[in-house]
């Protein structure tokens, strides 16, 4: 990879890499994580193989093993999630809004759900949900067949709505992929 | 009805961007790696050159081998003595290296030197003793002149004292605007906003024969007033920057320097001043310059010795200028027409040369 074709990498690439760290392990630790995920590539460029993978999962790659390394991390952020409803900026726009209020209300709810799952399976889903991988590119994170990750990611899903308990998702209406979600009952933390 | 992943994208959309020190951080890991590529390459080249591999390759292999670079370029410590050794091996002279390692060495070394003063310019304060030796008539040197210097950010102060160590001078700039000077000969002082009139005393060509020309100026007890605006760099910090920036020198081998072996950066031979920079293995800050005319040239002869503070209160207090209650004012011409008159000489002196040697 050359120099260019590492630095438009960097470009493309460094702010959703954060964002999947920072989310799963609060954004002090995923400043450091997230650049050394990138010395990493860069000293591991030679490694990188389109054949096997795109960019962005070999990227991700790195970040799911520097992850790894602060379970302990992640597990307590989950647990301070799942108490707390988090203040959110509110942009100008009402429906942005009420998504951004939305969201907000499910955290909790979503962390002690998550914090109830093994490693392996949270790591499934959020590669899935956050960073927007696909089955075939996890497959290519996790180093699996793509078999073997497309039934992680479905037992994964089973577990978290198992571990979401009474979780009416009837409740919950969204209107098409980053559109407003709307809530007929909105009854979290009751 | 969502499913268990539109809400956790819905969750996902309140993580935060990465703030600009996310990104600055991970640009500094990158440019680490990079560093970190620089060395290895360098190592294995001058080890290959000097024949150690040959030996180490019989023991460990060449795949083994490449691990033990790799793992001797990890660690910081080791990282600088590893340069230390690597600088030894292949500078100029050294009948080992190769032009191609010697294009390497003298690269990273530079490098870490512009990287290390590039942290060191707005986190540390630079103090130096500078010793002016000026050519007597008819041959040798007359005593010496020191002056002591602070430069941090825009603030500035030199203190100079006579041959015989007695106070002369006491000038600086407070804050990047207020210039004040004090004269202990007269018993004098004059304090003003950045005065003009500075302009005409040096050039003011573009590239890097400019800062290599600013050098001299900056460590010979600056300039009343500063440098004309304008006119970069403007901290001895950026001018050594931008000295070893410009390529101006090469790696020539090492030397102690107040107790430590310290990397010798000298400049080109082609290079209008001759300037040489003794850089920590540690921390590649700069410890000495010293300055001489190039072959066959008059001119002053400067040494200075550099340290590096942290900017503490105590520190920061050192830049101030202060005034003896008992010294009068005067207006600022006549506070600094001496000062100004022994920096226009040198200036016809030194920069003259500058412009004569890099006109086309």
């Amino acid at each position: 990879m050359s120099p260019e074709a590492f630095e438009a990498a960097f470009r493309l690439h460094f702010a959703p890499v954060y964002r999947f760290i920072s989310g799963r392990v609060g954004t002090a630790i995923a400043e450091d994580l997230a650049a050394e995920t990138f010395a990493a590539a860069y000293r591991r460029r030679a490694s990188f193989d389109p054949e096997l993978g795109s960019l962005r999962s070999w990227l991700f790659g790195i970040a799911v093993n520097l992850v790894r390394n602060h379970w302990r991390a992640e597990q307590h952020l989950l647990h301070l999630d799942a108490r707390l409803v988090p203040e959110v900026d509110l942009p100008d726009h009402a429906e942005a809004a009420d998504r951004r209020v939305a969201a907000a209300w499910l955290v909790p709810r979503l962390a002690a759900a998550l914090a109830q799952l093994t490693r392996d399976q949270r790591e499934v889903l959020l590669l899935h949900a956050w960073a927007g991988l696909s089955p075939s590119e996890i497959a290519a994170v996790l180093e699996v067949a793509p078999g073997t990750a497309w039934s992680r990611l479905s037992r994964a899903r089973a577990a978290l709505r198992n571990s979401l308990g009474d979780f009416d998702f009837d409740l919950w209406v969204f209107s098409g992929p980053g559109q407003d979600p709307s809530r007929r009952e909105p009854d979290h933390g009751r | 009805m969502a499913d268990e992943i539109e809400l956790l994208r819905l969750v996902g959309e309140l993580i935060p961007e990465p703030t600009t020190d996310a990104w600055t951080r991970a640009r500094a890991a990158i440019e680490a790696a990079k560093d970190d590529d620089l060395l290895i390459s360098g190592m294995e080249r001058a080890m290959r050159d000097s024949r150690a591999p040959a030996r180490l390759a019989g023991r460990l292999g060449r795949r083994r081998w490449h691990v033990a670079v790799r793992w001797v370029a990890g660690g910081a410590a080791v990282l600088a003595a590893g340069v230390v050794a690597l600088v030894a091996v292949v500078v100029p002279g050294s009948g080992h290296g190769s032009s191609g390692g010697r294009a390497v060495d003298a690269a990273y070394v530079v490098k870490r030197v512009n990287s290390a003063l590039s942290a060191a310019g707005p986190g540390q304060i630079a103090q130096m003793m500078v010793t002016i030796n000026n050519p007597a008539v008819g041959g040798g040197t007359t005593a010496a002149t020191t002056v002591e210097e602070w430069s941090y950010g825009g603030r500035w102060r030199a203190v100079t004292y006579s041959a015989s160590g007695h106070l002369v001078f006491d000038e600086g700039f407070s804050t990047a605007s207020v210039y004040t000077v004090v004269d202990y000969r007269t018993r004098t002082w004059a304090r003003q906003l950045r005065p003009g009139g500075a302009a005409d005393l040096t050039p003011n060509p573009p590239g890097c024969s400019a800062v290599i020309g600013a050098l001299p100026l900056l460590l010979q007890s600056g300039l009343p007033g500063g440098p004309p605006a304008g006119w970069q760099p403007a901290t001895v910090t950026e001018a050594l920057r931008a000295a070893v920036s410009c390529r101006a020198l090469a790696v020539t081998g090492r030397q102690r320097v107040d107790g430590i072996t310290a990397i010798e950066l000298a400049s080109r031979t082609d290079s209008p001043i001759s300037e040489t920079i003794w850089v920590s293995p540690g921390t590649y800050l700069p410890v000495r310059v010293v300055i001489r005319p190039p072959a066959g040239g008059q001119g002053p002869w400067q040494t200075a010795d550099i340290t590096w503070l942290p900017p503490t209160t105590q520190n920061l207090a050192r830049l101030n200028v202060p005034v003896p209650a008992a010294f009068h004012r005067t207006p600022l011409a006549q506070a600094v027409a001496p000062i100004m008159q022994r920096i226009r000489a040198w200036a016809r002196a030194s920069t003259g040369r500058v412009r004569s040697r890099t006109s086309p």
